[in-house]
């Protein structure tokens, strides 16, 4: 199976994800990558406590160096800039498999949006408070939904009060809620299953994927597709 | 309700398999911390249609209709259903007995136990409905708990 994978951010999650999901697919027998890493931030040295990468720098393009040299079988390359509605064609294409690990609801919003008006399209999106987080897997094959989009039951995300990370401030950029590395871990890991049993198995019954640490417990959702 | 085992089937089964059966498909409350024979004594005493079904700490506040067989215990064998629905919200959920109670009683009753929004919507099988929506056996509630924020 050939596939063409974009991972948008890659910091908390994604820079967990994105090993996991090379390493299977590297040393799968029947799968082949093209995987384009999209982030237009940098890797700090503050990120270290929860992020996963060894140098400072532009977080795609880090983790690409990183990455190329331990999965020679993959094909990797960059996109070192935020998503907004201007650009997010030029990073998602018809059949891509979408890897979103991003920590606004606006950039979820455009991206599902996106994905609607494409034909074929698999959407993972994760995100998380300080303990709990959630996955959202959405399907869409021959232009129809075949799971729900990521707005269709989230009003936080179809009308979002968050900004683009191009559209913060400074000061605004400079401020971060806490966040746990365990919660990060948490939704990195639920992606892969989502992964593994949307694109590998090709089963999408579970929709929607929430956990939580404190209760030590995961709910899987089935939710019916919205008519248009 | 699935088919019938024997005693000696019941005791081949874990005492989680058990008490599962009992909240799942058979409506038997209170046995969470029962041994593993009285637990099966309760589930041969549902199957013969004479339960003695024990009131769970868990469900004290809900005032039932008098439509489901936890209150009408002699209700014949062959008419007895499963009262209890699935109810989640996030990763958090439970059976709880309350078929023919509106989700938004059974949400104004729940929201504590499984921290519910007081404005979450309540979707029934997957689909929204009207805080109205009257219960049926076989629903599975869910109130929507909004998509985590962060992740970067």
């Amino acid at each position: 199976m050939d596939l063409n994978i974009t991972i948008i951010g890659l910091g908390g999650v994604g820079s967990i994800l994105i090993e996991r999901l090379c390493r299977f697919i590297n040393y799968s027998n029947d799968l082949t990558a093209e995987i384009l890493l999209v982030d237009g931030d940098e890797y700090e040295q503050k990120n270290y406590e929860r992020q996963e990468f060894n140098r400072i720098g532009n977080k795609a393009d880090i983790k690409a160096t990183e990455l190329e040299l331990k999965f020679s079988q993959l094909g990797l390359d960059v996109y070192d800039a935020f998503i907004n509605p201007d650009n997010v064609s030029e990073v998602i294409k018809e059949g891509n498999i979408v890897f979103l690990c991003v920590d606004n609801h606006k950039t979820r919003m455009i991206v599902s949006n996106y994905c609607k008006q494409l034909q074929d399209v698999t959407l993972i999106s994760g995100g998380n408070e300080f303990t709990d987080g959630n996955v959202q897997i959405y399907v869409r094959r021959e232009g129809r939904d075949l799971t729900p989009d990521l707005c269709a039951y989230h009003p936080e995300i179809s009308n979002p009060e968050d900004k683009l990370p191009d559209e913060m401030s400074c000061d605004e950029l400079s401020h971060s809620d806490p966040q746990l590395y365990f919660t990060n871990l948490g939704v990195a890991t639920i992606m892969c299953w989502a992964f593994y049993n949307a694109v590998i198995k090709g089963k999408y019954d579970r929709s929607e994927i929430y956990f939580d640490i404190l209760s030590m417990t995961t709910d899987a959702k089935t939710r019916i597709v919205k008519e248009n | 309700m699935g088919r019938s085992f024997t005693r000696e089937e019941l005791e081949a089964k874990t005492s989680k398999d058990l008490k599962r059966m009992c909240i799942d498909e058979l409506g038997i409350v209170g046995v969470s911390k029962k041994t593993k024979d009285v637990v099966i004594n309760s589930i041969l005493e549902t199957y013969s249609g004479g339960a003695t079904i024990a009131p769970s700490k868990g469900v004290t506040g809900v005032e039932f209709t008098g439509q489901s067989t936890l209150t009408k215990p002699s209700a014949p064998f062959g008419s007895r259903t499963t009262t209890t629905i699935h109810v989640s919200c996030g990763a958090s959920s439970g059976n709880f007995p309350v078929t023919g109670k509106s989700v938004k009683e059974v949400g104004d009753f729940i929201r504590e136990v499984l921290n519910v929004d007081r404005l979450s919507t309540g979707l029934v099988n997957g689909k929204e409905v009207p805080g109205d929506y009257i219960l049926k056996e076989g629903d599975n509630l869910e109130f929507l708990k909004p998509a985590g924020k962060k992740g970067c």
